[in-house]
């Protein structure tokens, strides 16, 4: 599914991923976690094709296809989907026509033609009743006014109607309160299966007791410095990064 | 591939770009070229005009002559030379005048149905609102559908032409009543070689039963359009108006100097909706129409409305301040403008507001968006007089820059005279957002047309104000104007 | 047919002049500038960047040179705006060395015509001058007498200078001219106020001149205090240049003269450099007061900021015109300017013109301008509180004026303007 090999990536000049190697196969979790500055967000950013995020060296597939050289749209053609840490506010735009485009440029890159304007309409409706999000929010301009927990409810909402190959949850926990979290975690578990692979990107813990990953790896200095099972993050969140980082420097 | 069939792939591909810029062969009926007072009555005479509108022709042509081309403007094009353009210029078919569409000249019938101006009287269809429509072709109203319809409701729609043998004493009464034929050069040019226009009156208390409409088009060669619209709402009438333009691509600028006036007595409303989409020229500033336009309304009667909509993406040089007279007590004006200047266009419009009657009211949301070369500035007057008691004033004005080639301008003026009338105005300048467009991006749009979601996002509030047929065709419009400007 | 004079050139002929003794670049400063006034005469409403303020009745006033006063009978000056400033002291635009206290700041303050020869006032005086409005073209051609202020690089002028500017016009319509130069080096900094004062009665035309540099990394505090009698005419011309880094911080109040044009033509020269102009006007009876600023981003990452806020009161009739201009070069620009404006009377007037003219593209710019009455809210909840009526409008109005002087950075500089507003105003010991 998706494989980073010896990535390295600058931002403004200056390199913040370092050589990063990680593998998620096709139906697991995987969680990255790391103190503040690691790269986390760098990562997200590098990998979805943010204009600004160099890739100097190294290789980033997903399912096999490269991802490195092309633009962002095509990289959501391929199936990466980001759920992005801060969503972006677009005034003006109903989330109505902001998923319509999405949804049929994506089709129509992948060859598969654009949805009449009655099975888009059945498609919505069901994601929303799954997700058990009121039809309301689509009428809204894209994530203008909306609180956190909306916003991130809206990531997960168009996350489960573009039907990506590849999720990348960038922070999804920051600004949420514990009931919010775990309305946006029962929509992000809905979305797992066989074929999809996940990357969920957290500071804290707390995020992984919703969605418990596979695997966890510890992002420092802009690569993985450690992995193991979903133990680690408890054991992160008993010590703090201090110890992980502490054996890195010895 | 030979030189001309290059040629022809070119313009089919430019055409693509520009979907109106087709001629049509039609064989017509001009002027000889050059302006002169013979010039001038040789339209009034084609016209079989009254002896009073051809000596107010002769009136504003003398003062016009007298006048300077205005330069405060932020434009910049070479003088224009009013003697090198033909000022009348009839389709020959149109010559006896056409009673009913059976006798419009078919090939006039098939441009239009190119350009999607439904000119049949069809039947209405479930949901789908019928429009009247008035065309004019060059110098002349070829069409005008739904008259009966509309004449049952006792309402006027007609060429202004026609207006002046079957309505002179309404449109001696108010020609020149809301703008002087010398209030200004391009008006006072107008003002003498009118050729035609629309006409419409709505009686006291009527709702106009449909949509008006007028559709100008350009298409001989070095012709200048110079079309002058009246519109009087009586007492407590409504009428929705809505205004539309092509032309075809040359390389050479034509002149379109037009003049719309409006009238609304007490508690009137008339809501005027323009897309102009004249040829802009080419990418390196070839060719294009210079608009030159004076739209002024007089809110004569107490509470009486006007709303001015305007989606400007044509013209390689757009001059066009559509004004509100405040005059009647209670009395509103509202400007909703959206201005694209793309490639190397031009664009100096905005609004006046005068506010004269008590607790007036007036407010202004303008959307301007630069890219490519163009410069792309607001001009605006918002003025209180002493009578202007507890007036209000609100204008909004934003521009986008996409690229840095661009320039963005912001011309308001404020000038009150009233401690009780308020006005606000706020005005914002900024690129588009690098954020915005990413996560789109993201969501697998592409960059085009990830530029004419945001952009119809930033121009929202003025096109949700356009009749609904009208809104769905200025979105797309939106995205084609903007096509080529990122990457 | 014979052309028409251009408006009050003749006015001004005789008091233009030929001057032995100074040096050539200056006798053809005085030449050109004088050549484009005769070309275009005083500004009028014709004039686009004076189309609120016509100087028509400057040109039948029939202004006199003000002769060399050294007579002047000068007693009881005020007492300084700041706590231990040096103060140079004019009258009727001329200064008068034994009325002034220079000390600790002589090496830095002198009078302009002794180092005329000098470099740096050469190129100060002479860079750019087809840019600058014909007034100022008028005053390098009538300049009489100023100020040269330099502070070398690195270094503080050690106290705050206070310049005063006194007139005494007697019976007869007087005109001056005064000139100012202020070059501030690299990373060095000063505070300047000015303070403008007069009589009543008696007319006279002030009309002054400063060209000032703001080096890289340096920081100039200019503060003005216009109090000028009720027959004076005040026009004044800044132009500032600002490097790399630098700060301009200015401030004015304007409170006096019948007719008062206050212009700031500030270009950010330097990277990352800032200019902050504020202004707080209050006119009564047939005063005009004109505040016209034009900034220019030219480098990348420059920010302005402007608050102007005026209360007009009576026939008065307040004008802003703010112009702001990104070039194409000048990203991340972060300019914003305000003007608003309170009317108290049903014959104020208030008319305003904030333009921005951009040409790149990564910027953040902005205006707002608002005029109106004042608000009944604030009025009501002061009067809910016990507040007489008339007690609780003047507050309204000095919190609506003070409010501008808060981007001003210095706060002694800030308290000392804000005293003389409630001088005004009749709010003395307010703070």
């Amino acid at each position: 599914m998706l494989e980073i090999n010896d990535l390295h990536v600058d931002v403004d000049g200056k390199q913040i991923i370092n050589g990063l190697t990680l593998t998620v196969p096709a139906g697991e979790v995987h969680a990255i976690m790391g103190p503040n500055g690691s790269g986390k967000s760098t990562l997200s950013y590098a990998l979805a094709g943010r204009d600004g995020y160099e890739t100097t060296s190294g290789t980033a597939t997903l399912g096999g296809s490269d991802l490195l050289d092309l633009d962002p749209e095509e990289r959501a053609a391929l199936g990466l989907f980001l759920a992005f840490q801060y969503p972006v506010e677009i005034p003006g735009v109903a989330g109505m026509t902001f998923v319509k485009t999405a949804i049929n440029a994506v089709r129509t890159a992948r060859g598969e033609g654009e949805l009449s304007a009655l099975d888009f309409l059945k498609l919505v409706r069901a994601r929303l009743k799954d997700l058990n999000i009121d039809e309301a929010m689509l009428k809204r301009p894209v994530n203008s006014g909306f609180s956190g927990g909306e916003k991130k409810r809206n990531e997960v909402l168009q996350m489960a109607l573009l039907e990506p190959k590849f999720c990348i949850l960038d922070e999804t926990d920051s600004g949420l309160d514990i009931d919010a979290l775990k309305v946006v975690s029962d929509g992000v578990n809905r979305l797992r299966g066989p074929e999809r692979g996940m990357l969920v990107i957290t500071h804290y813990q707390r995020l992984l007791d919703y969605i418990k990953p596979d695997k966890v790896h510890v992002l420092a200095k802009g690569r993985i410095v450690k992995t193991g099972g979903p133990e680690l993050a408890l054991e992160l969140e008993e010590n703090g990064y201090g110890d992980v980082l502490a054996g890195l420097a010895a | 591939m030979s030189a001309t069939a290059e040629t022809v792939a070119d313009v089919e591909r430019l055409n693509e770009k520009y979907k109106y810029g087709f001629v049509t062969d039609i064989e017509a009926e001009n002027a000889p070229k050059g302006l002169n007072e013979d010039t001038v009555r040789f339209i009034s005479a084609k016209k079989n005009e009254p002896e009073w509108l051809l000596e107010w022709r002769l009136e504003a042509y003398r003062r016009w002559l007298e006048m300077t081309e205005p330069d405060w403007a932020k434009l910049g094009y070479p003088p224009i030379d009013y003697q090198d353009a033909y000022y009348y210029s009839a389709p020959k078919s149109n010559e006896n005048a056409p009673e009913s569409l059976d006798d419009v000249d078919p090939e006039l019938l098939r441009t239009y149905e190119k350009l999607g101006i439904p000119l049949r009287e069809q039947e209405v269809l479930a949901g789908v609102k019928n429009i009247a429509v008035d065309v004019v072709f060059d110098s002349v109203s070829v069409a005008t559908t739904f008259k009966k319809k509309l004449a049952e409701a006792g309402v006027i729609f007609c060429s202004i032409s026609e207006a002046i043998q079957e309505h002179p004493e309404l449109v001696r009464k108010y020609m020149g009543a809301v703008v002087p034929r010398d209030d200004n050069y391009f008006a006072a040019l107008n003002s003498a070689v009118f050729t035609d226009g629309s006409f419409v009156y709505i009686p006291k208390g009527v709702k106009c039963p449909m949509e008006l409409s007028t559709y100008f088009r350009i298409n001989a060669e070095n012709t200048g359009q110079f079309e002058r619209t009246l519109i009087i709402a009586e007492e407590g009438s409504y009428v929705s108006y809505l205004e539309g333009c092509t032309a075809p691509m040359r390389d050479e600028n034509q002149l379109h100097a037009a003049v719309v006036e409006l009238v609304t007595h007490d508690d009137a409303e008339i809501k005027y909706s323009t897309v102009q989409n004249w040829y802009p020229g080419d990418e390196n500033g070839v060719g294009g129409i210079y608009n030159f336009v004076t739209k002024r309304a007089l809110c004569a009667g107490d509470r009486s409305k006007v709303s001015w909509t305007q989606v400007e993406t044509g013209s390689a040089i757009t001059w066009k301040y559509p004004s509100c007279v405040l005059q009647g007590d209670d009395s509103q004006g509202e400007f909703y403008s959206v201005a694209i200047a793309n490639n190397m266009q031009q664009a100096d419009t905005g609004t006046k507001m005068i506010h004269m009657g008590k607790r007036t009211r007036s407010r202004i949301i303008s959307k301007g968006i630069s890219a490519g070369k163009a410069q792309n500035s607001y001009r605006g007057l918002v003025k209180m007089l002493p009578t202007a008691e507890k007036a209000r004033n609100y204008t909004q004005c934003d521009s986008l820059l996409i690229g840095d080639q661009c320039g963005a301008h912001t011309f308001p003026y404020i000038e009150s005279q009233n401690r009780s009338a308020r006005v606000e105005h706020e005005a914002t300048t900024s690129k588009i957002s690098e954020d915005q467009l990413f996560y789109c991006r993201q969501r697998g749009i592409g960059e085009e047309e990830a530029v004419a979601l945001v952009v119809n996002g930033f121009c929202r509030e003025v096109l949700q104000q356009l009749p609904m047929e009208f809104a769905v065709e200025a979105q797309k419009l939106v995205g084609i104007s903007l096509e080529g400007s990122v990457g | 047919m014979a052309a028409k004079e251009p408006l009050g050139v003749s006015a001004f002929a005789p008091a233009f002049r030929e001057r032995s003794g100074e040096p050539e670049w200056l006798g053809g400063l005085r030449r050109d500038g004088f050549a484009r006034f005769s070309e275009t005469g005083l500004p009028t409403n014709r004039d686009e960047a004076w189309k609120y303020t016509s100087l028509r009745p400057i040109a039948r006033a029939k202004y006199e040179a003000a002769p060399a006063n050294d007579d002047a009978d000068i007693s009881d000056l005020p007492a300084r705006m700041l706590d231990g400033s040096a103060r140079a002291v004019f009258v009727n635009g001329r200064l008068a060395p034994s009325l002034s206290d220079l000390s600790g700041v002589s090496g830095a303050v002198s009078p302009l015509n002794d180092i005329l020869d000098e470099d740096w006032v050469q190129s100060l005086l002479t860079a750019d001058v087809d840019g600058a409005q014909v007034m100022y073209a008028l005053n390098a051609a009538l300049f009489d007498d100023g100020l040269a202020i330099r502070v070398p690089d690195g270094e503080t002028l050690s106290r705050p200078l206070e310049i005063l500017y006194v007139a005494a016009p007697g019976d007869r319509a007087l005109m001056w001219h005064p000139r100012m130069a202020v070059d501030i080096g690299a990373n060095a900094s000063a505070t300047i106020i000015e303070r403008h004062i007069g009589p009543a009665k008696g007319a006279y035309l002030a009309n002054h001149g400063a060209d000032i540099r703001v080096a890289d990394g340096a920081k100039l505090t200019h503060a003005k205090a216009q109090l000028e009698g009720g027959e004076g005419r005040h026009l004044a011309m800044s132009r500032v240049s600002i490097g790399e880094n630098a700060l301009y911080d200015n401030f004015v109040l304007t409170l006096g003269a019948a007719l008062s044009r206050n212009e700031v033509a500030a270009k950010l020269a330097g990277a990352d450099s800032e200019v902050r102009l504020n202004g707080t006007y209050r006119l009564d009876s047939r005063q005009h007061a004109d505040h016209s600023s034009r900034i220019d981003h030219s480098a990348p990452g420059t920010r302005s900021r402007q608050v102007y806020a005026g209360a007009i009161g009576d026939n008065g009739r307040g004008v802003f015109q703010g112009h702001i201009v990104v070039d194409q070069i000048a990203q991340q620009t972060d300019g914003h300017q305000l003007n608003r404006a309170l009317l108290l009377s049903d014959h104020a007037e208030i008319d305003s013109k904030p333009v921005l003219e951009i040409y790149a593209d990564d910027v953040k710019c902005s205006h707002g301008a608002t005029a109106g009455d004042i608000d009944d809210d604030q009025l009501f909840y002061l009067r809910a509180r016990g507040i007489p009526a008339e007690q609780a409008r003047m507050l309204v109005v000095r919190g609506f004026l003070a409010d501008a002087a808060e981007g001003m950075g210095d706060e002694a500089v800030r308290t000392a303007l804000l005293a003389e507003l409630d001088a005004a105003l009749g709010l003395e010991g307010l703070q």
